[in-house]
């Protein structure tokens, strides 16, 4: 059984790329695209791998990242954050937040697959 | 014959010679070289009217008569001239600044400006002079026949015929002269020079015949002395009430008479001239009556027994082969006949047409004839039927009279009936308390007593009033006898008339003013006439007399500040020369002050704080009125510093608000430098993604590889929109933009607009609700423009707009000078706090709903405002509502 | 060296002096005319029959020599008060 990639990002042609990218490389990609419910969502899909936009309807990024880390069930679950904002603060605040890996877009293809494969393999 | 024919000549020469020079006066006056005219000397000549041919001829007459009684004429003027600093100037200043015309118009003003006073002044004025006029034909016909006498004497007939061409050409010189202008001050250049001129002559002739008595005659002044206390003089012997009686007389006169009236204080066009008059007139009057006495001595020693001695002045040098002088003589008696007509017509004339014939014209004339040329007209004609009325009365009461001895003593008889207007003239000026009831009460009173008493009996008994009456008394009351009024007898005729006309004159003025109360015009007028001095200060200008150097420091310095008063004052004291370091109170310094003053404190207040200090100035109602107006205008500064206060406020909390709508402006920008990073790389990472897969990836099917092809084509073009909102928000911000102005109607740029913006690019329609009917507007815009401006508020909707079926309804609308178009959508519309950000750039309403960049209403705005025109968010009841405004004159209705 | 204060002093006297006189001609101003009428009305109480009647010559000098006074009098007066007559008022009546 290929290893599961939840997908939270609201842009529908990053949502294809990526979901392209990680298909081929064997994953199996699930994609949702609204911040508010993305928490009970990972905890009902219980994904190898998250990869979570900041810019979301609903819930920011980092909220939803602080959740999964309160959570117990899903305190562990390995965390790539993306975002368009490619400042220095970004990266502190999704670090503090507790994030395992940050990528600003835009971003190269085989580091996303990269990562997520370093991240699986923890 | 000759003589006579002689004498016409010459009379007809001087007389034309007084028309040439009121001519010239005219002529001079009127091209404004008045300077000469209206001299010092000029208006102390002029007062010379009050020495008529009564006094050139009659003096000498009264003198063999009556001895030393003919002085008290001239000497009641002299101390009246004396008293020109308290009474004198009062009279002009008030006459000036009350524009006085005549006598009757000062009673009149006075007393609330009652047209009966005035009425019944006038009317006295005219029972007064009319026997005077006479008094001056008759004089004149008198030495026409003396010079006749010498050659076939002169017939009634005669004397009739000169009486009538002489006021026929009285007439005519004050018609000519004396209603030339209509002037508010009613001056007479040509009238007054001609009046001085003949007071020189009046003078010179009398003059020259004393002198001739004195040294030709009697050989010398010691001589002329002897011959006088051996002739019937004798000692000196007079009657004691009368003296006294007669000074206060001819005062009273000389300041009641019209036609002194009007040289003294109508034709004063300067009160300088009287500083110059108070001396040069009683001098006048000392000269005029200086050989009266001599002249009578020689007359009573030199004519026959009987010869009338109130000719003397002719008939002496005449006696004595002087031809030359007695016709000088004959022209100083001319003259001052002459003078006292034409004087005495003008001012009744000005009473009569302004207090009886002018009231009555304007209440007889139909309504609504109100044109100023019109009445104009109208006072003029009045004028000159009243001047040739009045002369004519004259010639009239000399014919009914037929001359004689009664008319001789009409002189005195006339000055006791007008010196009844004293007392309401005397106390109008010095007593607040007179009133318009007292004045008429007081004259009305005098008057009756006078006429009863005086003038009725000097027809003599038995014509008017009959026999009965003067022995019996009216209505047979004894104490009611004409000549002993209650029962008090043994007084002279003169003297019984002027003391009880004068005494129920005032007792009824004084009491009638107590017990009534004034009108607030007479109160206002009796102020204004009592305290002219403090109403008429000129230009508000000080006299520094009395001003407390040390005190005006002490205010200064309360007002001004220490420093800055002391600096002032010594400044001042350096300009004058002063050795301390404080100034004299000039008046140039107290103004000086005064205006530092009173840009503290207002110019009022800082006049009366001045005028309490140096000397008590009261303040008049003019000040109060002034202090009045500064308090009001204190109010409305005050009222205005609290509106700016206000204002301030307001300023202070719109400070507060701009900052922190720049406070959140800075947030937003951070958070707008970071959507503008996001919204350039969302795009990016699409195309860098696609671009890499399609690079590295095999075995792609041609329809992913085209789909994916298209997702980098549509996400470049995403990139340029929004690279090309940022230019052209920044070209547009900085006034760089073009507009390209052209017409087409405001239908044709919503059609555009609508076509491009209502379906997005998700296929979403947004249903549009317009009124097509009333978009039929010409514009002359830049098109394109206002369409991007549309575009942008109909995608916004398109993409802002809850609803669960987004509708937008375009309405426009015209006003006056401008196009109102509302954009507004069904949705919740924009939160309160929210308003007043959307049209800043790099503001958006949330981070959330992610579209554009912020950009589109802060370019909307920019471009409206580079139209002329504006957009704004007007809240509405429900939903988003966007109002674009342009401008009317760039918008023409179609139709 | 000296320091001068510039502090202000009392008025100086010249001006007091000066007004005061002002005031005094124009208070002789106003007496002249009851002066001239005192004097005219000296001749009421001449004898006029028995010893000691004055005669004409001498009643008329008398008359014209005060009328004489009177007009060098308000001559000097009206000299004096010269420049008065448009400004001062008359308050002080």
């Amino acid at each position: 059984m290929s290893k599961q990639v939840l997908l939270i990002e609201d842009e529908p042609n990053i949502i294809e790329a990526i979901s392209f990218i990680l298909s081929r490389d064997g994953w199996t990609v699930k994609t949702h695209s609204n911040g508010a419910d993305a928490v009970d969502i990972v905890k009902q899909r219980k994904p190898d791998v998250v990869i979570l936009d900041v810019m979301l309807p609903g819930k920011s990024g980092y909220d939803i990242l602080r959740e999964l880390r309160n959570d117990p069930d899903v305190n562990g679950l390995p965390v790539l954050m993306l975002t368009a904002r490619g400042q220095t603060k970004d990266r502190e605040i999704a670090e503090r937040a507790g994030c395992d890996a940050f990528m600003t877009k835009p971003f190269s293809n085989a580091d996303v697959l990269e990562t997520v494969r370093a991240l699986a393999a923890k | 014959m000759s003589t006579l024919n002689l004498l016409v000549a010459v009379c007809v020469a001087y007389v034309l010679f007084l028309f040439f020079v009121a001519f010239a006066a005219d002529r001079l006056a009127a091209q404004g070289r008045k300077a000469w005219l209206r001299s010092p000397l000029i208006y102390t000549l002029s007062l010379s009217i009050y020495c008529t041919a009564w006094t050139f001829y009659g003096a000498v007459g009264s003198a063999a008569r009556n001895g030393f009684e003919y002085l008290t004429i001239y000497l009641g003027p002299t101390i009246v001239m004396v008293s020109w600093w308290w009474l004198l100037r009062k009279l002009i200043r008030i006459g000036r600044t009350q524009k006085i015309t005549s006598i009757a118009d000062l009673i009149s003003s006075r007393y609330g400006k009652s047209s009966l006073l005035a009425a019944g002044v006038t009317i006295l004025a005219v029972i007064g002079t009319t026997p005077y006029i006479a008094l001056q034909l008759q004089s004149v016909t008198l030495s026409f026949s003396v010079f006749a006498a010498q050659s076939d004497g002169l017939a009634a007939q005669d004397q009739a015929i000169v009486a009538f061409w002489l006021s026929m050409g009285l007439a005519l010189f004050t018609v000519l002269f004396g209603t030339r202008n209509l002037d508010a001050k009613e001056r007479h250049d040509g009238v007054v020079m001609a009046i001085a001129v003949e007071a020189v002559v009046k003078l010179v002739a009398l003059l020259s015949v004393g002198i001739f008595v004195v040294w030709g005659v009697s050989g010398g002044l010691t001589e002329a002395l002897n011959r006088i206390d051996a002739s019937e003089f004798g000692h000196w012997h007079t009657d004691r009430s009368r003296w006294a009686g007669l000074i206060f007389l001819s005062a009273a006169a000389f300041l009641c008479l019209p036609r002194t009236f009007q040289v003294l204080v109508v034709e004063n066009d300067d009160e300088n001239h009287l500083r110059t008059a108070s001396w040069a007139f009683p001098l006048y009057l000392c000269l005029i009556s200086l050989f009266v006495v001599p002249i009578a001595v020689a007359g009573l020693d030199i004519m026959p027994e009987g010869s009338n001695p109130d000719l003397f002045v002719l008939t002496v040098p005449l006696a004595l082969g002087q031809n030359g002088l007695a016709m000088l003589s004959f022209l100083g008696g001319f003259s001052s006949a002459t003078s006292m007509v034409i004087v005495a017509a003008i001012a009744l004339s000005t009473m009569v047409s302004n207090h009886i014939v002018m009231p009555i014209w304007l209440h007889l004339r139909p309504s609504g004839a109100s044109v100023s040329g019109d009445v104009r007209a109208a006072v003029l004609m009045a004028r000159r039927i009243s001047i040739v009325g009045v002369v004519m009365l004259g010639y009239l009461y000399f014919r009914l009279s037929s001359g004689g001895e009664a008319l001789a003593s009409i002189g005195l008889v006339a000055f006791c009936g007008l010196a009844q207007v004293l007392p309401a003239m005397l106390g109008g000026m010095f007593w607040r308390g007179a009133t318009r009831l007292g004045a008429f009460a007081g004259l009305t009173a005098g008057f009756a007593i006078w006429l009863y008493t005086l003038y009725l009996p000097s027809f003599g008994v038995g014509t008017i009033l009959p026999m009965s009456i003067v022995e019996n008394g009216l209505f047979g009351l004894a104490w009611l006898r004409p000549d002993a009024l209650f029962g008090i007898t043994g007084m002279e005729q003169l003297m019984h008339a002027l003391l009880w006309s004068m005494l129920f004159n005032v007792v009824a003025f004084v009491a009638v003013s107590l017990v009534t109360f004034p009108s607030p015009l007479e109160r206002l007028q009796a102020a204004q006439f009592v305290n002219i001095f403090e109403h008429s200060t000129n230009a508000r200008s000080w006299s520094g007399g009395t001003a407390q150097t040390e005190d005006l420091m002490v205010m200064a310095q309360r007002i001004l500040g220490a420093g800055e008063a002391q600096v002032l004052f010594l400044r001042h004291a350096r300009r004058q020369g002063a050795r301390g370091n404080l100034p004299a109170p000039t008046p140039d310094f107290l103004e000086a002050l005064e205006r530092e003053l009173g840009s503290s404190v207002g110019a009022a207040t800082a006049h009366a704080m001045v005028g309490q200090i140096t000397g008590g100035m009261a303040i008049s109602v003019e000040d109060l009125m002034a202090v009045a107006d500064e308090t009001a205008q204190m109010l409305e500064y005050s009222a205005r510093l609290k509106e700016q206060s206000e204002e301030l406020s307001r300023t202070a909390l719109e400070l507060r608000n701009a900052n922190q709508k720049l406070t959140r402006l800075s947030v937003q920008k951070d958070a707008f430098l970071s959507q503008i990073s996001h919204e350039l790389r969302t795009p990016m990472t699409s195309i860098r993604a696609f671009s890499e897969i399609l690079r590295d990836t095999d075995q792609m099917t041609p329809d992913e590889q085209s789909r994916y092809a298209s997702i980098i084509h549509d996400e470049a073009q995403r990139l340029t929109r929004l690279l090309d909102d940022l230019l052209d928000l920044s070209v547009v911000e900085n006034g760089q933009v073009n507009l390209n102005l052209r017409d087409g109607t405001l239908r044709d740029a919503l059609d555009r607009a609508v076509s491009s913006a209502a379906i997005g690019e998700d296929g979403f329609q947004l249903e549009i609700k317009r009124d097509f009917g009333k978009e039929n507007i010409v514009l002359h815009t830049d098109l394109d423009r206002l369409s991007q401006v549309f575009i942008n508020l109909i995608a916004n909707a398109r993409k802002y707009c809850d609803a669960k079926a987004p509708r937008l309804a375009i309405r426009v609308m015209q006003e006056a000078d401008r196009v109102v178009i509302d954009f507004q959508d069904n949705g919740s519309g924009i939160a309160p706090d929210a308003v007043d950000m959307i049209f800043e750039k790099f503001a958006r309403v949330s981070d959330q709903k992610a579209g554009g960049a912020g950009l589109g209403l802060a370019i909307c705005r920019q471009v409206m405002t580079r139209l002329g025109g504006s957009v704004d968010y007007v809240p509405a009841s429900r939903g988003a509502n966007f109002r674009v405004v342009l401008p009317y004159r760039t918008a023409l209705a179609a139709q | 060296m000296t320091r001068t204060t510039e502090r202000p002093g009392p008025p100086t006297v010249f001006h007091e002096r000066r007004t005061y006189r002002r005031r005094r001609v124009m208070d002789a101003a106003r007496v002249a005319p009851l002066l001239a009428l005192i004097l005219w009305m000296i001749p009421l109480i001449w004898p006029q029959s028995g010893d000691g009647t004055v005669s004409s010559a001498k009643a008329l000098i008398y008359v014209f020599v005060v009328w004489a006074g009177i007009i060098l009098l308000t001559w000097g007066l009206s000299y004096l008060l010269a420049g008065e007559v448009d400004e001062l008022s008359d308050s002080d009546t």
